[in-house]
């Protein structure tokens, strides 16, 4: 009698269940998604840009002969992940010349997260790559920046640089930033129908100065999504802020170390990494931009980067040792 | 991951990911409901649980076993899998709020009439994973006790009882509980 009474009560049950037609949509939509490798870090993304600019000098000779004098193209803003930014991308203008090349500072934007600087060379370089070569950004407080990658096109000349994002209190101020560059990397380095060959150096000495003045993009903290539970280890968000352009998610990790992390399972090649995290944009597009792992004492840290394209709902994937959980991100 | 799966009452119709959801994406989703300790935690075990499934696809064998009975094994495994990961921050107070099942039936019929349904899933959100597993399928979902059974790896004979322990367990937390 009573339990059948208790039999009842459960069969009737009325409680809140996740919504069949939305699980249904992610589980097709991850099902049919190809699991992807993890994410270029800024090593594997030189080598891929300067693979990709060797090809576009192989491919089209005759395109550096010319810096195309059009407005930063579209998909290299993409590329910045400055769609969202709108207006807040600073046009600047300054030009500096020296050794036959020509650099000019076309624009740039700042937040809390990044500072991204769109110039153009005449002619085209490529990507001058760490360590030495680095590009050297500074503010009015004397401090210096670190390049987080480097994009060109030798095609029209464009280059995108990505540094860390600026101090405090350059938030407040905006910042008078100094770009000087003593090294440039000929992109027509290799190619024999180039219009300007270089047979055996294709570094180019000389003095480039740009300056400009930037004002900080200001970011604001969104809802901390539920922790994510992953096999033995626990994601745990600290902080998810969104600019206009860019989206920055902190999380802290508990039950696997930092080497856990790191490891990959043997494939016959170059291994699956054990860990992934990747972002979607609300139409599905990928919105990844960089992520990097840290440590301290409590264990590891990741700090994720990604673009902003505008507002809407953005779906976080994390995979750990084939588990994976999605994690929306509502972005005003 | 297109893979055809045949249903055993349905020999002609072949079962894609989208059919695979579409069957049984409710009953999964009200499972999930009923055991996990949270919506977000329903949200990511319903998930985990059919993405399991539909990746498996191809792995089902229809001389083993009706296609429930495979996806019911995939899902409370993968309920235990999440199961594992929670308890072992849980287990304490899993102990301590433990109590050793009474028949009271009076009691239970007057804690019965006034409890509401968020208080009786609240209940049964703190039992342990087994009992909850087992009583989210034969009355969240609707399995009979053979087909629980054939999810949890129990015999029908072994299943009936386990329920009827996992309901006498329930009663004595809502004793307990009773305002």
């Amino acid at each position: 009698m009573t339990i059948d009474a208790l039999e009842q009560r459960l069969t009737d049950l009325a409680f809140d269940r996740p919504d069949a037609g939305r699980v249904t949509a992610r589980v097709l939509s991850l099902a049919r998604k190809r699991r992807r490798r993890a994410v270029a870090r800024l090593g594997a993304l030189a080598a891929a840009t300067l693979l990709i600019a060797a090809a576009v000098v192989y491919f089209v000779p005759a395109a550096d002969a010319v810096l195309a004098d059009t407005p930063i193209a579209g998909d290299l803003l993409r590329s910045a992940g400055l769609t969202g930014a709108g207006n807040r991308v600073t046009a600047v203008g300054a030009v500096a010349s020296s050794s036959g090349f020509r650099l000019q500072l076309v624009g740039a934007y700042a937040d809390s997260t990044r500072t991204v600087l769109l110039l153009r060379a005449n002619p085209a370089i490529l990507p001058l790559g760490p360590p030495s070569l680095d590009p050297q950004l500074s503010d009015q407080f004397g401090r210096t920046y670190h390049v987080q990658s480097e994009l060109t096109d030798s095609r029209t000349g464009q280059v995108i640089i990505e540094f860390e994002a600026l101090a405090w209190p350059d938030a407040l101020t905006g910042a008078r930033i100094a770009l000087k560059v003593t090294t440039l990397k000929r992109a027509c380095a290799s190619a024999p129908f180039c219009t300007d060959p270089v047979s055996s150096e294709p570094m180019v000495r000389g003095s480039w100065t740009l300056r400009a003045t930037v004002g900080v993009d200001e970011s604001t903290p969104l809802a901390l999504p539920a922790p994510a539970h992953l096999g033995p280890a626990t994601f745990n968000f600290t902080s998810v802020r969104s600019s206009l352009a860019t989206i920055g998610i902190e999380m802290s990790v508990k039950g696997a170390t930092f080497d856990d992390l790191q490891q990959r399972v043997a494939d016959g090649r170059k291994g699956t990494p054990v860990f992934t995290i990747d972002l979607f944009a609300p139409n599905g597009d990928t919105a990844t931009a960089s992520y990097s792992l840290g440590e301290d004492q409590r264990g590891p840290l990741i700090q994720f980067l990604g673009y902003r394209f505008g507002p809407g709902n953005y779906r976080l994937h994390i995979s750990y040792r084939g588990s994976d959980v999605d994690r929306l991100l509502t972005v005003p | 991951m297109e893979a055809a799966l045949t249903l055993s009452d349905a020999a002609t119709a072949a079962l894609t990911p989208d059919e695979l959801c579409r069957r049984y994406a409710p009953s999964v989703c009200r499972f999930a409901g009923m055991i996990a300790g949270s919506s977000s935690d329903a949200d990511d075990l319903a998930q985990d649980a059919l993405l399991r499934a539909v990746r498996a696809i191809h792995s089902y064998d229809p001389s083993k076993g009706s296609p429930e009975a495979w996806l019911w094994r995939i899902v409370v495994n993968a309920g235990r899998d999440s199961a594992r990961r929670r308890e072992r921050t849980r287990w304490i107070v899993e102990r301590l709020a433990f109590t050793a099942p009474r028949e009271s039936e009076s009691v239970e019929a007057a804690v019965l009439a006034r409890l509401r349904d968020a208080d009786l899933h609240a209940q049964l959100r703190l039992l342990p994973h087994r009992d909850k597993t087992l009583l989210a399928l034969r009355y969240g979902v609707g399995l009979d006790t053979a087909e629980v059974g054939a999810a949890v790896g129990l015999s029908t004979d072994s299943t009936g009882k386990a329920i009827r322990r996992a309901l006498a367990r329930l009663r004595a937390r809502l004793e307990v509980t009773r305002p």
